[in-house]
């Protein structure tokens, strides 16, 4: 259908958008500083270079790159409501849904952008800094850690485009997405672990007969999407300020090759769909919510 | 002339205006707002304007006439009624009026980050216009509205003027058969108004162009509308060509003359006229007779000062300016 064919045009305006706009380079240069000093001191030394490094990564990815998804998506509608440019963009031969999907799908291209770049970079750092030879075999998993991650951030990328469908304007999308940011990646542990405490009426600190506690924590630990990319990545909850698990699965993520990736789907498979379906839920949710606002109202 | 092959050939693949008579028609069309449609915004809306027209909608804040507009172009349905916009239903074929449409909305926003050529290079590929007609249709768009200084220029620093005339290049961008403008000259100074009201009558003249305005500034409907709406609280209260509008009046509050009366003086002209069946009031201004009469009565008065040997060296009528006319209709109604 000839106004579908908008919805790429919106894609393709978008995308170019994000890879000029000043805050986004600097956003992913310092993303790329940060991985490459991690992934360089991870390789020093250990025959491991490789898997180790990327378990470092994967901490550095579920706690800071969410702010990457956060900037791509924050001010996506909320910009050009203020500007009065969504006014003149629905003048012309455009669906709404054409709007959403094309500034979605712009950002999400964006992403799969940054991911590259990221992916290569380590790469490159580790087997430079450890002269260690990248098997072909470890290959796939390298490629499923890139789709987990991208998974991990189109999250926050759809929370930050819901947030700037239901908020007037981008000063207060950006506070919302970054209180969201603080509690998912950042004091989730603490927040599930004193609410786990009032619950069971156990003290944290206190080691024996903590059972009931620990499983609470740990099914509460779910309701994190950190804790699902953690789990798919290095095998290990995640456990962000304060936070305990007893969570231990036999797989140590996508980078165990004492294990076949067969076994790693078996062991995780929960966890990835969960990284699947977060973001569709949340992108859905986006699309049913600006379809159904009253955005002609902000014309005169 | 290969360009003006493929152009032709887009132009046949283009959507085609399905009426001859009206490019827009409504039917008492209505719209609400509010949790249990408290505010009626429009009630039965009744409109027909001719193709090649230039409508003025004019009203008071909140009259309806940004929601009228809404409707015309699909961004909001109506609550009942119906409409039509060059034969396309303004509910079931929303995009094909946007195809032939354009506008230039209160309050526009553009890409502040881009050109003004990127920027209209972005509207020309929602409608699919071929690259190399499309480069050249921008150029020739910024010409048209005076900004071919500025098209390499980030429209960020383009003054208000600028800006508005930028809007009407991007509203015309489809080549447009009808034109929608809110308050196309709000904002801006004097001259650049001027300039914009020209542009609008010059696209309108050479090449035909409905356009739907809508303005407070009684001016410049005055000076570029065939014809008028005026709309308050929802409600059209009156329509028609300036001069309709003041027959509304003359017929109600009778006619105001003013007369230079040569070779003979004032009070005997005065005598004269005033025996003349018709008119209600006279008063000597200065060198100037000024007189109210019921009706037209024009040639009465002609004849009656020619037989008393006088000659009229001027005989005009107070015509009331059309912010006159608005301000009295909306006190009326």
């Amino acid at each position: 259908m000839e106004t579908d064919r908008n919805v790429f045009v919106i894609a393709q305006k978008e995308f170019a958008d994000n890879l000029w706009s000043p805050r986004f380079i600097v956003l992913i240069l310092a993303f790329i500083v940060i991985v490459f000093s991690i992934s360089w001191h991870s390789g020093i030394g250990s025959g491991q270079a490789i898997s180790r490094g990327y378990l470092d990564l994967a901490q550095i990815v579920s706690l800071f790159l969410p702010f990457i998804g956060i900037t791509l998506g924050f001010d996506a509608i909320c910009k050009e409501r203020e500007a009065g440019s969504l006014n003149v963009l629905l003048t012309h031969p455009i669906y709404r849904d054409n709007i959403i999907a094309g500034k979605t799908l712009g950002a999400m291209l964006t992403l799969a952008l940054v991911i590259f770049i990221s992916i290569f970079t380590v790469l490159g750092s580790m087997l430079i800094e450890s002269g260690a030879k990248f098997p072909l075999l470890r290959l796939n998993r390298l490629l499923i850690f890139a789709i987990l991650t991208y998974l991990y951030l189109s999250i926050f990328l759809a929370l930050g485009i819901l947030g700037s469908i239901v908020t007037k304007n981008a000063i207060k999308s950006l506070i919302y997405n970054i209180a969201s940011w603080l509690i998912l990646c950042v004091v989730f542990g603490m927040l599930i672990t004193t609410t786990a405490s009032i619950i069971t009426g156990h003290k944290p600190l206190d080691l024996d007969d903590n059972e009931r506690f620990l499983e609470l924590n740990a099914d509460f630990q779910k309701l994190s999407p950190s804790h699902h990319y953690a789990m798919a990545v290095s095998g290990r909850p995640s456990l962000s300020w304060l936070g305990v698990s007893s969570e231990r699965p036999a797989v140590q993520g996508i980078f165990d090759t004492e294990h076949t990736l067969g076994q790693w789907w078996n062991e995780l498979w929960i966890n990835v769909l969960i990284l699947i379906l977060t973001p569709l839920f949340l992108i859905i949710m986006a699309f049913v919510t600006f379809l159904r606002q009253d955005i002609s109202m902000d014309m005169g | 002339m290969n360009m003006e092959i493929r152009s032709t050939e887009l132009e046949q693949n283009k959507i085609k205006p399905r009426t001859d008579e009206f490019a827009i028609e409504t039917l008492n069309l209505s719209k609400s707002f509010g949790k249990e449609k408290e505010i009626r915004a429009v009630k039965n809306l009744n409109l027909q304007v001719k193709k090649g027209e230039v409508f003025g909608f004019i009203g008071p804040n909140g009259a309806g006439k940004t929601t009228t507009m809404k409707m015309l172009i699909g961004l909001l349905e109506p609550d009942e009624g119906s409409g039509k916009v060059e034969g396309f239903d303004i509910v079931r074929e929303v995009i094909n009026i946007r195809e032939q449409t354009g506008m230039l909305p209160e309050p526009a926003g553009f890409y502040d980050n881009l050109t003004a050529r990127q920027n209209l290079r972005f509207y020309a590929k929602l409608y699919n216009i071929e690259p190399d007609i499309r480069e050249k249709r921008i150029e020739n768009l910024l010409e048209t509205v005076g900004l071919a200084h500025a098209i390499e220029q980030k429209i960020g620093g383009f003054s208000t003027g600028m800006r508005k005339r930028f809007g009407l290049a991007q509203a015309l961008i489809n080549e447009p058969s009808v034109l929608f403008l809110d308050e196309p000259t709000s904002g801006i100074d004097p001259l650049g108004a001027q300039r914009m009201r020209k542009l609008i009558k010059d696209l309108n003249k050479s090449k035909g162009v409905t356009v739907f305005l809508s303005s407070h500034s009684m001016e410049e409907v005055e000076e570029i509308c065939d014809r008028i709406a005026i709309i308050s609280k929802g409600k059209l209260l009156v329509i028609g060509s300036i001069e309709e509008l003041r027959d509304i009046f003359r017929e109600k509050e009778g006619i105001h003359y003013l007369l230079e009366i040569q070779e003979l003086s004032l009070t005997e002209a005065a005598k004269i006229i005033k025996n003349t069946e018709g008119v209600n009031a006279l008063e000597i201004q200065d060198r100037t007779l000024r007189l109210h009469a019921k009706m037209n009565i024009r040639t009465e008065i002609a004849k009656a000062i020619k037989k008393a040997g006088g000659t009229i060296s001027m005989f005009e009528e107070e015509a009331m300016n059309l912010q006159k006319l608005f301000l009295k209709i909306i006190e009326e109604k």
